[in-house]
């Protein structure tokens, strides 16, 4: 990534286990290539699993949108054991409880209703972007 | 495949990398081949959650690690917490053997796809491997 560039990091949790961790990655690249790619990125999650010191200071240095898949919360815990600036975290089970009727159907593809919930995931990270900008504007030092 | 013992695939799935995309790919087109209850997958991100149960089965059963790029995070991972991998794949060492790439993060295309299903069709042999070393034992 870009390095000195101010940015908001969505970090999606990737388990390989569940359509959720699918679900979770595939939004997060809808707003980092698709919907918002000079303001938003990605840094690997196992980096920071495994301590690496750049990507330590990314998450440091810049906002974090977590996206779990599952209650264990990974990426959010991972993002505060590095002492990351944790601005926002959802859970895709939870976001799942008001779309049940929309069936994910695999952890490698999970067809065309999985990516329209992955959208309305990708909305949620949207608002909680739009979130931060406007707190970020009402309180600059706060935010920098 | 073996009667009782498990083995562990683990990816390190890594979202800034097209590489992390084919690694998941590659341990799910495996599963497909060799469809045993003896493989299983273990969430990377997990370790550092804490949870025993991922931690004990790596100290525990033989494991594979698929690499999306030379920091080898998974293996690392691994080592970190006690485990030893038994063999490890990197994407990028395949992609230079056969010169496929993938397309992007998202969609991996058709390039990708091969790619994966040669990293695939090396997983299934570690794991052939690592069964005959057990059924030795």
């Amino acid at each position: 990534m870009e390095e000195d560039k101010e940015k908001i990091l969505i970090i999606p949790c990737s388990g390989i286990g569940k359509p959720s961790g699918t679900i979770a990655r595939l939004a997060a690249y809808y707003i980092v290539e698709d919907l918002l790619p000079k303001e938003t990125d990605t840094v690997c999650l196992p980096l920071l699993v495994i301590g690496d010191e750049k990507t330590r200071q990314q998450v440091q240095k810049f906002p974090v949108i977590t996206i779990d898949g599952c209650p264990y919360k990974c990426a959010t815990k991972s993002v505060q054991s590095s002492n990351g600036k944790l601005a926002a975290s959802l859970n895709v089970l939870q976001l799942y409880r008001d779309h049940i009727d929309l069936e994910v159907k695999s952890v490698v593809d999970p067809g065309p209703e999985g990516e329209k919930f992955a959208r309305i995931v990708a909305g949620k990270i949207l608002d909680e972007i739009r979130k931060i900008k406007r707190e970020k504007e009402e309180c600059p030092s706060q935010s920098s | 495949m073996p009667k009782s013992k498990l083995i562990g695939i683990v990816a390190c799935s890594g979202e800034e990398i097209p590489e992390g995309t084919v690694s998941r790919v590659a341990v799910l087109k495996a599963f497909g081949k060799l469809m045993s209850p003896n493989i299983v997958t273990t969430c990377l991100p997990l370790f550092l959650a804490g949870q025993q149960q991922e931690r004990e089965f790596v100290w525990a059963h033989p494991t594979i690690t698929i690499e999306g790029c030379e920091k080898r995070c998974a293996e690392r991972a691994i080592r970190m917490y006690g485990g030893n991998p038994k063999a490890t794949i990197v994407v990028t060492d395949v992609e230079k053997e056969t010169e496929l790439m993938p397309k992007s993060r998202v969609y991996i295309g058709e390039k990708g796809e091969k790619l994966a299903d040669a990293i695939a069709e090396k997983i299934c042999k570690e794991v052939e491997k690592i069964v005959s070393e057990c059924d030795k034992e």
